[in-house]
């Protein structure tokens, strides 16, 4: 009675580090092209550092290690965001320090 | 800031009578900015700004001083003047480009086409050149390009910058110039003012801040950090990184506006091109 | 008398709730504050302020010394430095945590630093 849920569980298990390799791969697809939106979206204020990052999660995302460039791309995102938050401020913030305004 | 400011409205206010609000027009702008500078370093000639660094700091300028027997820009400009008079394979020449054979004319540039409604820099208009008369364009950053506009500069050192607005299209590219001298960008949160009108005179590590007035003057620049000649794009690409900010394109839109900007500011300052900074 | 003091306060210490209390920090945590806040790719300090025995100091910002003094309050240090521009909006002092040049756990080993100075 038990047996299928047994079978079931047990392939599960076999399959999860594969699964989850796949998973991250998603994730890591999804965050990377919402980094190249928020990236471009930053227009003449985009960093250098958001770039670097982007870039090297790229190459771990080439070379398979997944885990790896998830976890560089969601730093990439922050800085894109960050970069973006500059864009914004900025854009408002600048007469106060200009000559002549 | 305030102070000049005050004095500038008050000296307007009884020279004419209906004056436009301080800093509305391009005029204003320079008129501040001189007067913010001059306050800043009152020892310092007005004619003297277009030497950055070595108008600020006296050791700095007697090292610039025993180079100029010997300045390293000049094999740029010989080479310069052979490219330039060299005809292209139709014939022609880069003087048949150009105002008064382009001998001379560096104070002018940039200034703002009319017509396309874009503001025209001394190397676009060199490239443009010799795309009308069937030849590759030259990279902007380097190389041959720095060359001819260091030899046109030399023709032109001594006259007056004379950059004009003419109509609206022109203010607003001034005006967006203007934004992306002021406006911090990069990891580093940093604007061109943040250095350059913020900190004239200061230092970061071994590097002197020149003040924004006089700025551009002295392009196209030896500069020892790069061992050879560049263009005032190559330098902005060189500020932006630095602030780890992407650099835009040289030559592109946001660029030629910026240098718009700034050689507004240097009207009535002599053209001291090419020149040669650390 | 002064033994005295010290055992109030440690009473004090014990019975209340006190703000953040931070370890004393090592002489490895020090080295590695000091290391943070010379190297250029990381606080890069010396670009503006004069430290210490630093070469090549800049002028932009004021020499940091007696900091302690200066700064009793080590979470204020602490925000300064993450963003100064909360402070004073026209700094031109990079904001170090909220742009992420460096990270919490960094700027508290630069402070570490910093108290010696």
């Amino acid at each position: 009675m038990y047996k299928p849920l047994l079978i079931l569980t047990a392939s599960l298990a076999l399959s999860l580090p594969a699964l989850s390799q796949a998973g991250a791969k998603e994730d890591f697809n999804e965050v990377y092209s919402k980094v190249e939106s928020t990236h471009n979206q930053a227009g003449t204020y985009q960093w250098t550092t958001t770039a670097n990052q982007l870039k090297a999660a790229k190459e771990a995302a080439d070379s398979g290690d997944y885990e790896k460039a998830l976890e560089m791309a969601e730093q990439a995102l922050k800085y894109a965001e960050q970069s973006l938050e500059q864009r914004k401020q900025q854009q408002e913030k600048w007469p106060a320090v200009a000559i002549g305004n | 800031m305030r102070i000049a400011k005050v004095i500038l409205v008050a000296v307007g206010a009884t020279l004419t009578a209906p004056l436009a609000l301080a800093g509305d027009t391009p005029e204003e702008d320079r008129k501040e900015t001189v007067e913010y500078f001059q306050q800043k370093f009152p020892d310092v000639p007005l004619e003297e700004f277009v030497n950055g660094q070595y108008a600020l700091d006296e050791d700095r300028r007697k090292q610039w001083e025993s180079m100029s027997d010997f300045p390293p820009f000049e094999f740029a400009v010989a080479e310069g003047q052979e490219m330039f008079e060299t005809p292209f394979a139709n014939g022609k020449t880069y003087a048949s480009c150009f105002e008064n054979d382009g001998i001379g004319v560096r104070q002018n540039y940039p200034y703002f086409d009319t017509e396309k409604k874009e503001v025209i820099t001394l190397e676009l208009a060199i490239n443009r050149c010799r795309e009308a008369n069937g030849e590759e364009p030259l990279k902007w950053k380097k190389g041959p390009i720095a060359s001819i506009s260091a030899y046109m500069a030399s023709t032109s050192a001594g006259k007056k910058f004379d950059i004009e607005v003419p109509n609206d299209d022109a203010l607003a590219a001034y005006q967006a110039g203007k934004e992306f001298y002021y406006t911090r960008r990069g990891q580093l949160n940093f604007s061109c003012a943040s250095c350059h009108v913020q900190n004239p005179g200061n230092w970061i590590r071994a590097d002197l801040l020149s003040p924004m007035l006089g700025q551009v003057a002295n392009f196209p620049v030896h500069r020892a950090k790069w061992g050879e000649m560049g263009t005032l794009h190559r330098r902005f690409t060189g500020c932006n990184r630095n602030v780890r900010a992407v650099p835009l394109e040289a030559q592109g839109e946001e660029y030629r506006n910026l240098e718009y900007f700034m050689t507004y500011l240097n009207n009535g300052l002599p053209v001291v091109g090419p020149a040669t900074r650390p | 008398m002064r033994k005295g003091l010290v055992s109030v306060c440690l009473t004090t210490l014990a019975l209340t709730a006190m703000p953040p209390v931070y370890a004393e920090p090592t002489q490895a945590d020090i080295d590695r504050g000091k290391e943070l806040a010379f190297s250029r790719k990381d606080g890069n300090c010396l670009a503006c302020h004069k430290i210490d025995d630093g070469k090549l100091t800049g002028t932009v910002g004021p020499a940091l010394a007696d900091m302690k003094s200066r700064y009793p309050d080590r979470e204020i240090l602490f925000k300064r430095i993450w963003d100064e521009t909360q402070f004073n909006p026209v700094t031109v002092m990079p904001p170090f945590g909220r742009n992420m040049i460096l990270n919490e756990e960094q700027i508290n080993r630069i402070i570490d630093y910093l108290y010696t100075l």
